[in-house]
């Protein structure tokens, strides 16, 4: 088990914890029933309008000579072949050699990785999608029937073959810049232990640091919810919720940074602080 | 990690390090979770980048080919040889049903077939093979040949999933089928003639097919009997045999199928068609011999390997 967490976002997600040789638990968040059946209805028709478009290309290719000979046989054989090679090579090529996602699941942001976090081996892309066949066939209730029970939302194939498919995180999150008017004073005031608790406080936190991103109306009612949930505490307080906001802030983080906010109240303690400046410290060299 | 040169790898490594000792601290401290998703997502992607396997990773077509696939056949020969029992005994008991009562043919086989066997014999006395096509068709007909029992071998794999129950049931009905279209034949007296066109093939696709079964019937075995292992693990490591004994399996389909489109149903002469079919049992069994001497000479390394891939995939359940 990974050592609980601070305040944790709701996980909605199951997840796969994979142990890394330098005995950290890395968590994996699985893929849902949703996004697979997704990404399959978005492949199924990838496909159907491939095979369309190969028989449109192939009847083409007959119309423009004569019945019988050499190139209509070719003609014929190749046919055969590539729509053969579509059916069963679709999935199979995509998964191995595009590390684990076919198009539709690359949509969906979802990949198949192994159990161990590892890209896709081909032999396990192969099995995987040679034992679709069993998992499709009442229309496909075996596989999901399967994706919906199983611990880690495998199905058939996904147990045979050794695989996962987890859910890729987007790749452009930035770790958030420091704001600038968080330079740490050389004085703190200090006017006594922190008020808010850590979630309340890494709510406001976040929530500043998304106010430029947002405008309008949808500013003026975040800024004025949240003035609300904390007002009743602060009577004296700015008429300007958002002023009233940075503000608190503000104070709350200089009560984070002294001495005080090393005993521990209403679930504030010392981590906290050490964290941050953990994270102040170290997030250049990320 | 291919752009990196070789000096700098070690430095890759050691900051790959860093960063997950970092990721444990912040864990124990509390960090805010946006943080501590932007530090896995690096941590994960070093992990990938240290510890994946890379999928340019060459793999030697030849050596795939040429010894690995026939040293899992030989590897798994007792489950081929099962699947073999599965089908040549009902093909037998098929053969000597329709020998004995040449009335249950009319139920138990298609119009088709019976109209084949009808017809037979006034082919042979035209000295046209049976099921000959003229030649233009003849690689379209192969190609079909291919296609169709490649996707048979597939299933013969796959449905050893459902305990084998489908793989069995694949082979006792192939033979059965195979046994009763032989008798129906022989008792107009057209066996050999039959036959004759099975020759060039027929060996390579048999054994494709007991290779396909025997694939089928290893899955099934992980699943109902383990053994020592975990049922997840025995699969695992089933399923990576079994699929190369479906590429073994594809790749005499691909050359059975060539011989029957091209060959078979041509007009070509008898002996020469049995001289084929001669050649392929000398291939087979090089093929065979060449598979048996990798499999001793890696004797010591492969078990090794697989035992160690499986147990570092159940550890970190």
């Amino acid at each position: 088990m990974p050592p609980p967490r601070a305040p944790t976002i709701p996980q909605f997600a199951r997840r796969l914890a994979i142990e890394t040789p330098e005995h950290l638990v890395l968590e994996l968040e699985l893929a849902g029933v949703g996004s697979r059946i997704a990404a399959a209805a978005c492949d199924a028709v990838l496909l159907g309008v491939l095979s369309f478009g190969l028989g449109l290309g192939l009847a083409a290719l007959l119309t423009g000579r004569e019945s019988a000979g050499a190139w209509s046989t070719l003609v014929a054989v190749l046919a055969l072949l590539a729509l053969f090679l579509l059916f069963w090579g679709y999935f199979l090529l995509f998964e191995a050699l595009n590390h684990g996602r076919t198009p539709g699941k690359r949509l969906m942001g979802i990949r198949v990785v192994m159990d161990t976090g590892h890209p896709i081996t081909f032999a396990a892309a192969a099995v995987r999608n040679l034992i679709r066949v069993v998992d499709g066939l009442p229309f496909g209730l075996v596989g999901l029937a399967f994706v919906l029970f199983h611990p880690q939302n495998k199905r058939l194939g996904d147990i045979v073959a050794g695989t996962v498919v987890a859910r890729d995180r987007p790749e452009d999150l930035q770790l958030a810049g420091v704001p600038p008017d968080r330079e740490p004073r050389s004085e703190p005031l200090e006017t006594g232990p922190p008020e808010l608790s850590d979630e309340e406080f890494r709510l406001l936190d976040q929530y500043l640091e998304r106010l430029e991103r947002l405008d309008g109306t949808l500013r003026r009612r975040f800024t004025a919810d949240l003035a609300a949930r904390f007002a009743p505490r602060f009577p004296r307080r700015d008429a300007d919720p958002e002023a009233f906001l940075v503000r608190l802030h503000t104070a709350e983080f200089e009560k984070r940074s002294g001495r005080l906010a090393a005993r521990p109240t209403e679930g504030v303690g010392r981590t906290t602080v050490v964290a941050e400046r953990f994270v102040t410290r170290k997030r250049d060299s990320w | 990690m291919k752009q990196l040169g070789a000096a700098e790898i070690p430095g890759f490594a050691a900051r790959y390090r860093e960063v997950a000792a970092d990721l444990a601290r912040a864990r124990t401290y509390g960090v805010d979770p946006r943080v501590l998703e932007y530090l896995e997502r690096v941590v994960s992607a070093g992990h990938n980048a240290v510890y994946g396997r890379h999928i340019g990773h060459r793999v030697h077509m030849g050596r795939l080919v040429l010894r690995e696939l026939p040293a899992a056949v030989v590897a798994a020969r007792a489950y081929v040889v099962t699947a073999l029992l599965m089908f040549a005994v009902p093909a037998m008991t098929g053969y000597v049903l329709i020998r004995e009562r040449p009335a249950i043919a009319e139920q138990v086989l298609t119009d088709e077939m019976l109209a084949r066997a009808r017809a037979g014999a006034e082919h042979r006395a035209q000295g046209v093979g049976y099921a000959q096509q003229p030649s233009m068709y003849l690689p379209v007909i192969a190609t079909g040949i291919i296609t169709n029992n490649v996707q048979v071998a597939f299933l013969g794999f796959a449905f050893g999933i459902t305990a084998g129950i489908g793989t069995v049931l694949l082979l006792v009905f192939n033979g059965l089928h195979f046994g009763a279209v032989l008798g129906l034949f022989a008792n107009y007296g057209l066996a050999g003639w039959l036959l004759t066109f099975v020759a060039g093939h027929g060996v390579l696709e048999l054994s494709a097919i007991f290779i396909a079964g025997g694939a089928g019937l290893l899955v099934a075995r992980a699943l109902l009997a383990p053994g020592d292992l975990t049922r997840r693990d025995a699969l695992v490591l089933a399923g990576r045999q079994a699929v190369r004994l479906v590429g073994a399996s594809v790749l005499l389909l691909g050359l059975a199928g060539t011989i029957e489109g091209l060959l078979s149903a041509s007009d070509a002469p008898a002996p020469f068609k049995f001289a084929t079919s001669g050649a392929t049992v000398v291939l087979l069994i090089l093929y065979l011999a060449s598979g048996r001497h990798y499999l001793n000479s890696q004797a010591t390394g492969q078990p090794g390997e697989q035992a160690a891939s499986a147990a570092s995939g159940s550890d970190r359940r």
